[in-house]
């Protein structure tokens, strides 16, 4: 079986996941229930004048933005046509947000910030403290590079790069 | 092949409790602070805590440090990562209760919750080194093709660890809790009933009467969204702004990928015990709260990375939220 070198786009990834999540909501349906279908097909890539590419399923954990959320695929491919794309949601790709929130108890709302002065607490939970050695090393860090953007400040990843496919 | 245990390991370079304060809050209440695992600790108890007391939480933590931290080369788990044919090793017998909370999590994660997980921190930059600078996009690839596994690559026969090659042991997730617990224990048999024990933010409360705990808001310092009724449990917080130290770098990481996770910026769990509390609060970045449900006993906040914020488990407490615009 030759390799499979071209790379998936991510914008087709992306659009992989939009219909896993859609159709994943039947999973909150009774057991008695079809298991919810998590294939779906989707336009496949030009194929090439010269189709290399054996028929049959292909397998990948892809990564996706610069520092990699993961997700697993499997491709079929017929005539160097993907007849069908499997996505597995790992917890880190934005699907699981969907997937997560309608376990949750509350319907997910937005909150604000108080100041920690106008309400009466008796003890902080939270984001304030780190290791000592962390933040030491952390200010010298920016003196060095002289970055603006630091520490993390709740950034949505960006889909970037693409995503090697090695055949099973 | 190397043999060691937590108690024949090299000498301790002193004490690593310190800073240490015993004083009275405004609010008549008895404080002991220190700084102790890279963190700052306060126990709040009704009457001040005998100094024989004391000595026993700061041996305590010291000897919880000598054992755990990879921050340190004289510790156990830094043998670990330094043994180049593996070998076997033997942590005090009260590891093991941390090691089947991590047994029981990474398979719940299914993989994604891994104390193994510390390798790959250290290539990211948050190292013993603080050098908090990523390793070539390579040298993660090659540490990828041969990724370790807790159930895979350590065998454990409870309190003893066989490895077989160098693996980076990071009990980050849960240890600090465990700690809590175990510190709490020492106040329990000086028979102090009525405690706080907080570790910046990861704390247990003795008592009948709850007290209030403010959710700090994860990206406005001084803010909190919200406060917890706890009485008698623990709270614990996790946050991927803390300990953060760039774009899309931080503590927090899917064991599996060794990639950050982003999804969720911020959780808080109240259970009973401080562990559990602490190792769900990590676990709800990678796997839905139902998953946990049927396992632990807990309640939990959650913030998302839009801002949105979830309860689950019969949160007892008050958000604020937002005017609906």
């Amino acid at each position: 079986m030759s390799a499979l070198s071209r790379k998936l786009t991510v914008a087709t990834m992306m659009g992989a996941c939009a219909l896993t999540a859609a159709t994943g909501c039947s999973s909150t349906d009774t057991e008695s229930s079809p298991p919810p279908e998590r294939s779906s097909t989707v336009p496949a890539r030009e194929p090439g004048k010269d189709a290399q590419y054996a028929d049959g399923r292909y397998e990948a954990t892809g990564e996706y933005g610069s520092q990699g959320s993961s997700i697993g695929v499997t491709l079929t491919l017929n005539d160097d046509v993907i007849a069908q794309v499997e996505v597995e949601p790992h917890a880190t790709d934005p699907t699981s947000l969907d997937l997560q929130e309608r376990f949750a108890d509350a319907i997910p709302d937005r909150v604000v910030g108080r100041d920690i002065d106008e309400v009466h607490i008796d003890r902080l939970a939270g984001s304030s403290h780190t290791p000592e050695g962390f933040n030491d090393a952390l200010g010298k860090i920016k003196e060095d590079a002289g970055r603006e953007h630091l520490p993390y400040r709740n950034e949505i990843p960006s889909p970037a790069g693409s995503i090697p496919i090695t055949p099973r | 092949m190397q043999e060691c245990t937590a108690d024949n390991s090299p000498t301790l370079c002193g004490p690593r409790a310190g800073n240490t304060t015993a004083a009275v809050s405004d609010a008549g209440k008895s404080l002991f602070a220190f700084d102790a695992i890279g963190t700052r600790w306060e126990i709040e108890t009704p009457a001040p805590l005998p100094a024989e007391v004391r000595e026993r939480i700061l041996d305590r933590v010291d000897r919880f440090d000598a054992v755990y931290s990879r921050f340190r080369p004289d510790s156990l788990v830094s043998q670990i990562a330094a043994a180049p044919g593996g070998g076997r090793f033997v942590f005090p017998d009260d590891a093991i209760d941390l090691f089947d909370l991590y047994d029981q999590l990474a398979h719940l994660t299914g993989g994604a919750m891994d104390p193994l997980v510390g390798r790959d921190l250290e290539l990211l930059g948050y190292d013993p080194a603080y050098s908090l600078t990523p390793v070539p996009h390579t040298d993660r690839a090659a540490h990828a093709d041969a990724r370790p596994a807790w159930h895979r690559d350590v065998e454990r026969h409870g309190a003893m660890l066989r490895t077989r090659r160098p693996l980076v042991i990071d009990v980050g997730a849960a240890g600090k809790g465990y700690l809590v617990d175990l510190v709490s224990a020492l106040l329990q048999d000086a028979g102090v009933t009525r405690f706080v024990v907080d570790a910046s933010g990861d704390l247990r409360h003795g008592g009948e009467h709850p007290i209030r705990i403010g959710l700090e808001h994860p990206t406005e310092p001084g803010r909190v969204i919200g406060v917890a009724n706890v009485a008698d449990a623990a709270l614990c917080a996790s946050a991927i702004t803390r300990r953060a130290w760039g774009p899309r770098l931080h503590h927090v990481l899917d064991a599996r990928t060794g990639a950050p996770v982003h999804d969720t910026v911020a959780t808080w769990v109240v259970a009973e015990r401080t562990d559990v509390a602490d190792a769900l609060a990590t676990a709800l970045f990678l796997t839905p709260a139902h998953r946990l449900a049927d396992s632990f006993s807990f309640a939990c906040v959650r913030m998302l990375a839009d801002g949105r914020t979830d309860t689950f488990g019969g949160f007892d407490g008050t958000l604020f939220a937002a005017d609906p615009t």
